[in-house]
């Protein structure tokens, strides 16, 4: 079938219907993201938190700007090309459309797995420290795990899923023994039988959940289907006028029959209890654990009190509970890259109270070792050099307002890698001649966006640095989760990020698979090219609201 | 639209242009949030910078609706179609606005003044 003015202008739009498509798309895709956009400005305006503002990688954001840019031309002289019957001109430009996008996505998968592997925790007090957490080969839990000396382990034997299981005994199995023993039912024609499947003191295998799980199935699926047959049977008894004459010709009839069907039904199901005519449905399996030290990456479940010594019980996903006292389960940073206290400071004012003595006071300037030491270093050292930029920005005047400058809530309570390389550089000394060697961040990086951090900044962090889990608020690596501004940072820009890849790969097609339309309609190629273009165009158009809305404010 | 092979050819220089001020409008927007003696305004992110940074964001976007995507020489359809979710999309951040700003809700939250 010929699907009509793909080529050629319908008379009273003057445009093939092709052209109208793209542009009707476009104008849903404009919806869509003015929405996104939207959403960003008033979780921006009503954040109750302080703004991220600043904070992403500037220069690989502008590279990128440059190459959608560099794209979008590209694109335009691929299509001109094809206009001109030149497939060589087709062909080469093309080609460099396609590989900036490729670029673009490899920038944006490198920036999104930095985002992936760094790590925040928030305490009690609002403050928060940000780094990397530690790693040990083999130790899935990178630092922040739920340590429990077991007493016994509880587990759901019809939701317990093998990963966890297979931790539990790769850690503890050959301590752990059933506590009691664990009994069924059998029939047996008309017989029911009780056993012991299970003996007190068998050890844990995936084996016995597993035989324990059938069994338990079995004898709920049983006892479902009596309890069904019994109310079938109620129904019966109680629709008998013989024996309920009573409800016969009642104006509620429905009402008094199900009152008196539940009655029945009650009746049938003990006198079925009594006859032992219910397997028996035990869904949990308790191990004694003897003290075994388990381990749980905490992303697996929740704690009741993770305080060292104390009692706790951890209750794994898949409704494994483990009983016992709580081990070390602190957050175990492999070193500190950034202090933050604008939160504490937000909620101090907002309550009228002295923000730099709550600071004073924080757990995270109360941290124990030597990591904590370089902590308390770090922010004294910030404090005094502070105090020089303060000064240096009252002498130069607001060209608008013409009154002093004023450090900005980063200035005064972040302190960012860059400075703490910087302060351990000067050896923590702050004079009025060598501060201005500290980077000032309240401006975005870009020297440190090529080199990143080095071995050499990696060494004047704070190290193995523990804090309490007791003294934790929230924690998360910096993904959707972290907070409203990550969640719709992915959002736009990973939906972005679509665009791109779909974007690719219809002008990728065009350019692997043209020829032959080329070939016999080149003008058909053409129109399809310009569609593909302007909507590579669009995505192009949303970058560049994207850059300076992310990564420059 | 321009179809002759002339037409086209003629618009080269444009497109070159076009992409020049497009990269030379985002070194400018990256310098001013970068290089603190071209911050205006107050000390880092403030009113000003958003203000400049969107306002050069808005010119390089027409640039490219502009030229790259042929407005400038559009049939009256296409420009119904954009202009026209441009304009709902904005009608939707107002009414997002307008919401927001809706004393009815806030007010409520709050706590009941004495009598009532």
């Amino acid at each position: 079938m010929e699907i009509p003015y793909i080529v050629n202008a319908r008379k009273d739009t003057g445009l093939n219907n092709s052209k109208i498509a793209i542009w009707l798309f476009l104008a849903s895709e404009v919806m869509l993201f003015g929405g996104l956009f939207s959403s960003y400005i008033f979780l921006r305006i009503y954040a109750d938190y302080p703004w991220p503002e600043r904070t992403l990688p500037v220069l690989p954001g502008l590279i990128n700007t440059f190459i959608l840019i560099l794209s979008s031309v590209t694109v335009v002289f691929a299509w001109a090309g094809l206009k001109l019957r030149n497939w060589n001109m087709f062909v080469a430009n093309m080609a460099i459309t396609i590989i900036c996008a490729a670029v673009f996505m490899v920038f944006k998968a490198k920036e999104y797995a930095g985002k992936f592997h760094h790590h925040a925790t928030q305490t009690e007090d609002y403050g928060w420290v940000e780094g990397h957490l530690h790693y040990d080969e083999g130790d899935s839990t990178h630092g922040n795990a739920y340590v429990v000396a077991a007493k016994e382990v509880n587990f759901s034997v019809d939701s317990t899923t093998a990963n966890y299981l297979a931790s539990i005994i790769a850690q503890a199995g050959d301590k752990l023994s059933l506590k009691r023993d664990y009994v069924i039912r059998e029939i047996s024609g008309n017989t029911f039988n009780e056993k012991v499947l299970f003996e007190a003191g068998t050890a844990l295998t995936p084996e016995v959940i597993a035989e324990a799980k059938q069994h338990f199935i079995k004898a709920r699926t049983h006892n479902q289907e009596l309890r069904t047959q019994l109310l079938k049977d109620a129904w019966v008894i109680a629709r008998d006028p013989n024996k309920h004459n009573e409800l016969v010709g009642l104006k509620d009839f429905d009402s008094k029959v199900k009152n008196t069907v539940a009655e029945v039904h009650t009746a049938l199901v003990k006198k079925a209890e009594n006859n032992n005519e219910f397997l028996l449905a035990n869904g949990n399996m308790v191990f004694d654990a003897d003290g075994a030290e388990l381990k749980f990456n905490s992303g697996w479940g929740r704690t009741s009190d993770a305080k060292e010594g104390d009692s706790t019980n951890l209750s794994l996903l898949d409704g494994t509970v483990v009983t016992g006292t709580a081990g070390d389960s602190n957050f175990h940073y492999r070193y500190v890259d950034a202090l933050d206290f604008r939160h504490l400071v937000m909620k101090a004012e907002a309550k009228g109270l002295h923000a730099d003595d709550l600071i004073e006071q924080s757990p995270i300037l109360a941290l124990e070792g030597e990591g904590g030491d370089k902590i308390r270093k770090i922010w004294k050292t910030h404090k005094e050099w502070r105090k020089h930029l303060a000064k240096h920005l009252e002498g130069r005047k607001d060209a608008l307002t013409g009154e002093g400058r004023k450090p900005t809530e980063i200035d005064l309570y972040r302190v960012t890698w860059h400075q703490m390389y910087a302060y351990a550089q000067l050896d923590y000394n702050i004079t009025e001649e060598n501060w201005m060697q500290v980077k000032d961040d309240h401006q975005p990086s870009m020297i440190y966006d090529i080199t990143g951090m080095t071995k050499e900044h990696k060494a004047t962090f704070p190290k193995e640095v523990e804090v309490p889990r007791e003294k934790v608020r929230f924690d998360s690596v910096f993904s959707p989760k972290m907070n409203n501004y990550y969640a719709i940072y992915f959002t736009i820009t990973g939906l972005h990020g679509l665009h791109v890849i779909g974007g690719a790969i219809v002008l990728g097609y065009y350019l692997f698979f043209g020829r032959k339309m080329y070939n016999s309609n080149p003008e058909w190629l053409a129109n399809r090219v310009e569609v593909g273009g302007l909507f590579w165009h669009f995505v192009d158009l949303v970058w560049i609201l994207v850059f300076p809305v992310f990564y420059l404010m | 639209m321009a179809d002759t092979p002339e037409e086209i050819k003629s618009h080269f220089k444009l497109y070159f242009t076009i992409a020049g001020v497009l990269f030379v409008g985002t070194v400018l927007t990256v310098l001013v949030a970068t290089v603190e003696s071209l911050d205006i305004g107050g000390h880092g992110f403030d009113t000003y910078d958003l203000v400049l940074g969107l306002a050069i964001a808005t010119f390089k976007m027409c640039c490219v609706g502009y030229v790259f995507m042929h407005l400038n020489h559009e049939k009256k359809a296409i420009y119904w179609i954009f202009f026209g979710s441009l304009a709902f999309a904005a009608i939707l951040i107002g009414l997002f606005g307008w919401a927001f700003g809706d004393p009815i809700i806030f007010d409520g939250m709050l706590p009941a003044k004495p009598g009532q």
